[in-house]
């Protein structure tokens, strides 16, 4: 990444702005960001080209007898950031606890994550070229298909953080993503399906998409036409590797969120340390996943990422932390304090949140339903950390009946209560069917940050309906 | 802002003659809390960020880039102007006219309690945000945010356009709860809106508690067809994404539209509005993000569909005027609190403010002439599909309505429906909910791009158990 604030200049005044607070204050950071990347949308009316993420700025963050101070700006430049510094370091809090941050040792790191075919490397004609292909096979696959969107983005982002302990860390992350939407439309009916994939990677995820998956989701989009709605009811059901993901991250991961506990805000502080599902069930939030979306090397508070087990053989094993958090609980920060930019707070995020594969073969687990319904290609959820309830919405599905996958279904949303569902689940799929998913997660209604989820098919009880 | 003098003397040196540059500076103050205590305090966040569109004229098309950016160092000015002008010269759209100078219309859209001084109304706000919050023994905060938004703007072309505005906003979330045993019930407010003074926080924070501790004796719902009242702030999450998205020139022009004029869209006591100049409502404003004077339109007068909306590119695919709906929206439709980010983001046809005009029903009247049915005060997520039109989601908090009062409440299982008429297997026609009306409150409230009152919806889709 080429700039006019150098990665070294970008360090040096991180450092300095962190030693004008260090007096004054508990403990100090500061994290400076850069974005750059390209968007490039195609329908059958417009071409867009652009560059949504070409923004940088710094944010400084001081804390005091347990209150956090901070103070964001997009003005880089030396006499900025040290006044806001001097000017943050001098705060009162406006109340006052004896909440201690815990000390962690200092660490260095300047380190880019590398993919294979760096977007930077490719110019933005050959991007829309891509694009523009895509498209045209798109709608060229079908007459029914009577529109198409082709969305490509990518974004480098840098981070550059320091602190009062002396860590001093610079990452670069690259991410990029595609998405394609047939719409299909025949005698007055429309509906659609989505390929969606991403990660932290590069424009190969471009070039090395496959004919045949493209095909598959026009194919998709024209059975959506015939789908039938979903039945009503409390039913025996099958989550793909998608959907497991979703449930993972918005269903369970929300309420592991330490801040939540901090909060008094999560029905899980009762389980801790209990079995709530079957042996075989292990969901994990791992920071360290190759490709995946949620994967970094540090957090915003610059702590190393991590793979952590949420749930372990059935039993809840542990929470999700940022250093306060853990300071107030006495547990280890595991690398989970994320902002969506300079401008947010931030707060306990997921990263990459996942059902770990168990022994089950798809065929087994449908052979033993007499009735149910299979849910797949998720396209929402939606948390709710206090109560447990649970909100997911796939765009297709299958009835199962006697054993069987039958009709196709037209998009559906499942709903039950966590620990119902999970006591409920009795089946996690095997390795070869392990997936994972490139999505944003908000922190209720905002504070959108890169995760990823996925895993195995899984089977469960709950409630369906249409979507 | 020296931002657009900076801007413009670089699209001179570059002899760049068909352009627009969209500025917007923010600042932002913020107070978190968790449960009673201030967890952080954040301010000033500050952002300063720029857009240039350069348009191109092909032989029968348009090319347009767009390049943005939030550095004002020339170097950085002149990557984004050539990111814009690559743009221009790679892409293709049917047509596009840029915006003429043109009289605003005068629309209140700042409060001068926010402008004088934002900081002191955050500190205030959360002050009486906690002691209004103390004074419960039984329903209390988990988490809280105050957050304020001043806002200015400046849109000009190579037309002679120079618009300019100072605008606000008001952020507060929390959530409540309430415990009895190892029972956890929650209510999870959020309202965005442009004045302080609008929270009205007396008033709602007692009913908020109340929809806490009465969700504590909540069941889930049975599974059955029936009518269903809907409170505003789930209508203002379902409309704009469904009826907002199928009166857009672009989905006509698209061939996805459901609507086609003068043809039924809904009940005959439906009158929708896209209203971009209602006082105060949050997508208010003298003039749309490339510089048109926003303005009224009807979309569904007693339930007939009349019109539809326009910005500068499908004004000028179809040859009419811009109805000034080109706007710069997040593609999350909740991440509407990124007005700080909104200059980063390419400006598209889309709804300012969906207006459903009130009926001549209290709400009370509304309830007590509904036999059996429910009253659905909050979803999990109220999400919808805005091809289809199809939405599902959890019931949050609701209640039960039984000869003509509200009862039991309700939580869990789900209310699933489609918003306009959809088409079955077989090719039969089912009703939308829009056209199973059956009455509308005669007062209506803002709740985010929407203002609308409560409607009542005859045979509606509840699963549960």
């Amino acid at each position: 990444m080429e700039d006019d604030v150098s990665s070294e200049q970008a360090k040096e005044l991180s450092i300095k702005a962190v030693e004008a607070m260090e007096k004054d204050v508990e403990y100090a950071d500061v994290l400076y960001e850069r974005t750059e990347g390209v968007s490039v949308a195609k329908d059958n009316v417009e071409e867009r080209v652009s560059t949504p993420a070409a923004v940088r700025g710094v944010v400084l963050r001081a804390y005091k007898l347990g209150q956090w101070r901070e103070a964001s700006t997009y003005d880089f430049s030396g006499a900025c950031v040290l006044k806001m510094a001097r000017r943050l370091a001098g705060f009162e809090p406006l109340s006052k606890s004896a909440v201690k941050l815990q000390e962690l040792s200092a660490w260095k790191l300047d380190e880019e994550l590398k993919v294979k075919i760096s977007p930077s490397e490719v110019d933005v004609e050959e991007k829309l070229g891509h694009v523009r292909k895509l498209h045209s096979d798109v709608v060229g696959h079908d007459k029914r298909i009577v529109n198409a969107r082709v969305l490509y983005s990518d974004t480098v982002l840098e981070r550059v953080f320091a602190n009062t302990e002396g860590s001093v860390l610079r990452q670069v992350i690259p991410r990029t993503s595609l998405q394609i939407i047939p719409i299909a439309r025949e005698s007055g009916k429309m509906d659609y399906d989505i390929l969606s994939c991403g990660g932290t990677a590069g424009f190969e995820i471009v070039k090395d998409l496959e004919e045949k998956h493209v095909k598959e989701t026009v194919d998709s989009s024209i059975s959506l036409l015939k789908a039938s709605a979903p039945p009503s009811g409390h039913f025996r059901v099958i989550l793909d590797p998608g959907m497991t993901g979703t449930f993972a991250h918005e269903s369970f991961g929300h309420g592991c969120e330490a801040d939540q506990i901090v909060r008094k805000r999560s029905y899980l502080v009762p389980y801790f340390g209990k079995r709530i599902g079957f042996e075989k069930l292990n969901i994990c939030d791992d920071g360290t996943l190759p490709g995946g979306n949620g994967s970094f090397l540090f957090d915003d508070e610059g702590v190393r990422s991590k793979k952590n087990y949420i749930l372990k053989s059935g039993v809840l094993e542990g929470f999700l932390h940022e250093r306060f958090s853990a300071s107030l609980m006495n547990a280890e920060p595991t690398g989970n304090g994320r902002r969506e930019s300079f401008l947010r707070k931030l707060f306990v995020r997921m990263t990459n949140t996942y059902v770990e594969p168990g022994d089950y073969s798809l065929d087994e687990m449908v052979e033993e339903i007499d009735y149910g319904v299979m849910l797949a290609h998720c396209i929402s959820g939606m948390e709710d950390p206090l109560a447990g309830g649970m909100e997911l919405k796939s765009k297709k599905g299958y009835v199962i009946e006697k054993g069987r996958v039958g009709r196709v279904l037209s998009t559906l949303t499942l709903t039950e209560s966590v620990p119902d569902f999970i006591a409920s689940i009795d089946a996690a799929g095997k390795r070869e069917q392990f997936d994972t998913e490139a999505g944003t997660c908000g922190k209720g209604y905002e504070d959108f940050v890169p995760v990823g989820d996925g895993g195995v098919y899984i089977r469960a009880k709950a409630v369906v309906g249409q979507g | 802002m020296s931002e657009i003098d900076s801007i413009q003397k670089i699209l001179r040196e570059e002899r760049i003659n068909l352009w627009d540059v969209y500025v917007e500076r923010a600042e932002e103050y913020d107070i978190q809390l968790r449960n009673f205590d201030v967890e952080a305090v954040r301010g000033p966040i500050t952002n300063s960020g720029y857009a240039v569109r350069v348009i191109k004229q092909k032989d029968k098309k348009v090319g347009i880039g767009i390049g943005s950016g939030n550095s004002l160092q020339p170097a950085r000015i002149r990557r984004c102007l050539d990111t814009a002008s690559t743009g221009a010269a790679i892409t293709e759209f049917p047509s596009y006219i840029l915006p003429k100078p043109a009289k605003y219309p005068g629309v209140k859209v700042a409060d001068p309690k926010i402008t004088s001084d934002a900081e002191t109304v955050v500190k205030d706000k959360a002050e009486e945000l906690i002691s209004l919050l103390k004074r419960s023994k039984t329903v209390l905060p988990t988490f809280g945010k105050v957050r304020t938004y001043n806002v200015s703007t400046v849109i000009s072309n190579s037309e002679g356009l120079q618009a300019e505005k100072e605008e606000t906003f008001f952020y507060i979330e929390l959530a409540l709860k309430a415990e009895r045993g190892s029972q956890l019930a929650e209510y999870w407010p959020m309202l965005f809106v442009r004045r302080v003074d609008d929270l009205h926080l007396d008033e709602q924070i007692p009913k908020w508690m109340k929809l806490a501790e009465d969700t504590l004796k909540a069941r889930v719902p049975k599974t059955t067809k029936t009518t269903v009242v809907f409170a505003p702030q789930i209508l203002g999450n379902i409309l704009p994404n469904t009826v907002g998205f199928h009166c857009l020139g672009s989905s006509v022009f698209k061939g996805i539209s459901k609507l086609k004029k003068g043809e039924q869209a809904g009940s005959r006591e439906l009158t929708v509005y896209d209203d971009g100049v209602f006082d105060y409502a949050l997508g208010s404003s003298a003039f749309d993000d490339e510089g048109t004077p926003q303005s009224k339109t009807t979309i569904i007068e007693k339930g007939i569909h009349k019109s539809f909306l326009y910005d500068a590119m499908y004004a000028a695919a179809f040859n009419v005027g811009s109805t000034g709906n080109g706007q710069k929206l997040p593609a999350f439709s909740l991440a509407f609190t990124r007005v700080d980010l909104r200059y980063s983001m390419l400006p598209s046809v889309q709804p300012t403010n969906i207006v459903v005009e009130p009926g001549d029903m209290s709400l009370d009247e509304i309830i007590a002439t509904t036999k059996e049915g429910i009253y659905l005060e909050q979803l999990s997520s109220s999400s919808s599909d805005s091809v289809t039109t199809s939405f599902g989601s959890e019931i949050r908090n609701a209640y039960l309505i039984e000869k003509g009062e509200l009862s039991t409440p309700l939580k869990g299982g789900q209310i699933n429906g489609f918003l306009l008429d959809s088409q079955d297997t077989e090719g039969h026609r089912t009703s939308g909910l829009l056209n199973r009306i059956s009455g509308i409150s005669e007062k209506a409230q803002v709740s985010g791009r929407c203002v609308t009152p409560y409607i009542r919806f005859e045979g509606v889709q509840i699963a549960g158990k």
